[in-house]
């Protein structure tokens, strides 16, 4: 990449950690999705770097914590999840970056609900009136 | 006139709101070792709580964004985490104490051993998480908190010599016999009585609950300006029935039953019956309060759907959040420590993790790529920067003076 | 690769003097269209700070509001803090980065104008 002179930005210009990390992605109806954990980078051939996906989950949120606890967390999800990766939103369906990351899918097609789901079966399913609309 | 009533109903409920079993027992005690020398500290406690609870409402009102979603972008995801951790703790250890709080004002109503109400209460406050509407839940119990007015009218009717109360609030004085450390833990303990995390988790959370805009900050304006200002007074009227009735006598409360006796003594049985009623809907609105906050807390640091405003199939996690730590408050509660204990010790370590919170929400009320125009003005920030000093210098003094006091004997 | 790999990490220049640590990816909307039409976000530089703990709540590039002792805070915390264009980054998977250009080369980040579309 040397001796290239730097590109100069077109559009919108964000900071990852200050605008995009650890903020809230909603659905185009304000339902909570999950938090962009981490983001996933594609490097092009002439050494520009692109972002690719949200990740997240424990896989993702793990080694951003880091140390003993973040460890812990990792572990556990590899345990209980057999391995599995963690959750990705493909990039292109960001419709919206501001106080929430406004992604234009709904929560239900993207695979990112292992815990909820666990939880839902598990335990709320089963407890009467889990499915009521709220008053 | 709808707009009115519905402003009025909102200042009710946080009047009645205000007080838990933390302020029951914080005021009643410091009345009956201190008469009013600690008074200052209530008001103090309330600009305090009211600066904050503006900041957050205005925050969860603008942007749409609670308080602890914030706390994880501004910190980072490891800072953030740890300020979890501690104010997950903290809302469970009092949502513990509210546990406790009813069990114990059911026992004063029914002579039946508060350790086997402990089970029912905790299935009655996820019961009513569980089906009870958001708003007709605040309102209900909000309203029925007022009655504590009671303790007002007691202690208008105990007929004090409203001079010296003056004069004794206003010039603080260390009673014979008591050490000014343990003067100085005691009011770490009532200013953490008044400003607990909890409050501002739940009030900013319960302002997205009910989808509030920028037009609703002057809604979210009037209920702490007013409303949080009068529970303040009910508060005092709580620590002045003590102080009468038991700073004379050399006798300090500790017991549930000795904070419900001053309106009994000036008003008779009408007057129990009113005050237990109002103890009881006091905590159980409390606990309410805190069982949703830790759900909130840690569904909003992990990005989980969260409230009551959505089935709670669709909001899994965070019920199960909630279930547990309700489940884990009756089970601390049935190994018999004292109720009255572990409220002192939540409203201590409340102290000790205000910064955790303040700090960031001081910070996310001044960006204006979420407030817009609606950034703290001045007073606001000189405000907040006097109350962040005090506040970090509550929580740096809470755990030594604990310690060097044993716990305020 | 994960952004965060990039967070954190040590940076020096061409000789291998220690400029400081990653703090911050700063990216701009202007790759090429993705799927739905909308320019990729691509990496156009890093914000490295002199100081190896992480980043002060936020307040780091514009704190033109705020309480005064908060501004102060932040305005000391990041002098030093400088950008590193992406293409000035010879390789990214050695410890620590390394930078081709020397120190005195590398911009402080409030010499540089403030991007379009902030605040």
């Amino acid at each position: 990449m040397s001796g290239v002179e730097p590109r100069p930005a077109e559009g919108r210009v964000y900071d990852a950690y200050l605008h995009l990390l650890d903020r809230q992605v909603v659905d185009p109806d304000g339902e909570l999705i999950c938090k962009v954990d981490d983001l996933e980078l594609e490097l092009a051939e002439d050494g520009a770097a692109y972002v690719r996906a949200i990740l997240t989950g424990p896989a993702a949120l793990g080694p951003r914590i880091g140390g003993a606890a973040g460890a812990l967390m990792t572990a556990v999800h590899a345990r209980l999840s057999g391995g599995a990766g963690p959750g990705r939103i493909p990039f292109h369906l960001v419709a919206d970056i501001g106080s929430a990351v406004t992604v234009s899918a709904r929560p239900a097609d993207l695979p990112i609900r292992g815990f909820e789901d666990w939880v839902r079966t598990t335990i709320i399913d089963a407890i009467p009136g889990a499915s009521d609309a709220p008053e | 006139m709808k707009r009115l009533l519905a402003v009025t109903l909102g200042i009710l409920t946080a009047i009645g709101g205000f007080v838990d079993i933390g302020d029951l027992v914080a005021n009643a005690l410091v009345g009956s070792r201190y008469g009013f020398a600690l008074a200052w500290v209530v008001p103090v406690g309330v600009v305090g709580i009211c600066l904050y609870a503006e900041m957050c409402g205005r925050v969860a009102a603008i942007s749409g964004r609670p308080v602890f979603d914030l706390i994880r972008e501004r910190l980072g995801p490891r800072l953030g985490l740890a300020n979890l951790a501690a104010s997950f703790l903290v809302t469970a250890l009092t949502l513990t104490a509210e546990i406790g709080g009813v069990a114990l004002a059911l026992e004063l109503a029914t002579s039946v051993n508060y350790l086997l109400w402990v089970p029912l209460v905790g299935f009655l406050v996820w019961l009513v998480i569980w089906r009870v509407g958001f708003a007709r839940m605040e309102q209900v119990f909000g309203l029925a908190g007022l009655l504590l007015i009671v303790f007002a009218v007691a202690l208008w009717k105990l007929g004090p010599d409203w001079g010296q109360v003056l004069h004794d609030a206003s010039h603080p004085a260390l009673p014979p016999g008591e050490g000014l450390p343990t003067y100085l833990y005691y009011a770490i303990a009532l200013f953490g009585a008044a400003m607990t995390p909890y409050e501002v988790f739940f009030f900013s959370s319960g302002g997205v609950e009910e989808h509030w805009t920028r037009r609703d900050v002057g809604v979210a304006r009037s209920n702490v300006f007013i409303g949080f200002p009068l529970g303040g007074v009910l508060s005092l009227a709580i620590m002045g029935c003590t102080a009468l009735v038991f700073f004379p006598l050399g006798v300090g409360v500790d017991t549930l039953g000795q904070v419900a006796m001053p309106p009994a003594v000036a008003l008779g049985k009408v007057g129990l019956a009113i005050v237990l009623v109002g103890i009881f809907a006091a905590t159980f609105g409390a606990a309410l309060e805190t069982g949703l906050s830790a759900g909130y807390t840690v569904a909003q640091y992990f990005g989980w759907q969260w409230g009551k405003f959505v089935r709670p199939l669709q909001a899994a996690r965070f019920h199960g959040v909630t279930l547990l730590t309700i489940v884990v408050g009756v089970m601390v509660m049935l190994t018999t420590v004292d109720p009255i204990k572990v409220t002192e010790y939540s409203i201590v370590f409340s102290a000790v993790a205000l910064p955790l919170t303040y700090l960031p929400i001081l910070i996310v009320a001044n960006d204006p790529e979420y407030m817009g125009e609606r950034v703290n003005g001045r007073i606001s920030n000189t405000l907040g920067t006097v109350y962040l000093v005090l506040v970090l210098a509550a929580s740096l003094a809470a755990i030594p003076l604990m310690i060097a006091t044993k716990a305020g004997q | 690769m994960r952004l965060s790999e990039l967070l954190g990490r040590e940076v020096t220049d061409r000789t291998g003097v220690r400029i400081g640590t990653v703090i911050d990816v700063r990216l701009a909307q202007d790759g090429p269209p993705r799927a739905q039409g909308q320019a990729a976000l691509r990496i156009t530089g890093l914000i490295v700070s002199p100081r190896s703990s992480g980043r002060l709540l936020g307040y780091e590039r514009t704190p033109k509001e705020g309480p005064w002792l908060v501004r102060m805070l932040v305005l000391g915390f990041n002098r030093g803090v400088r950008y590193v264009p992406w293409e000035w980054v010879d390789r990214i998977d050695t410890t620590p980065l390394r930078v081709d250009r020397a120190a005195s080369e590398i911009p402080h980040l409030r010499d540089l104008p403030t991007p379009p579309g902030r605040p």
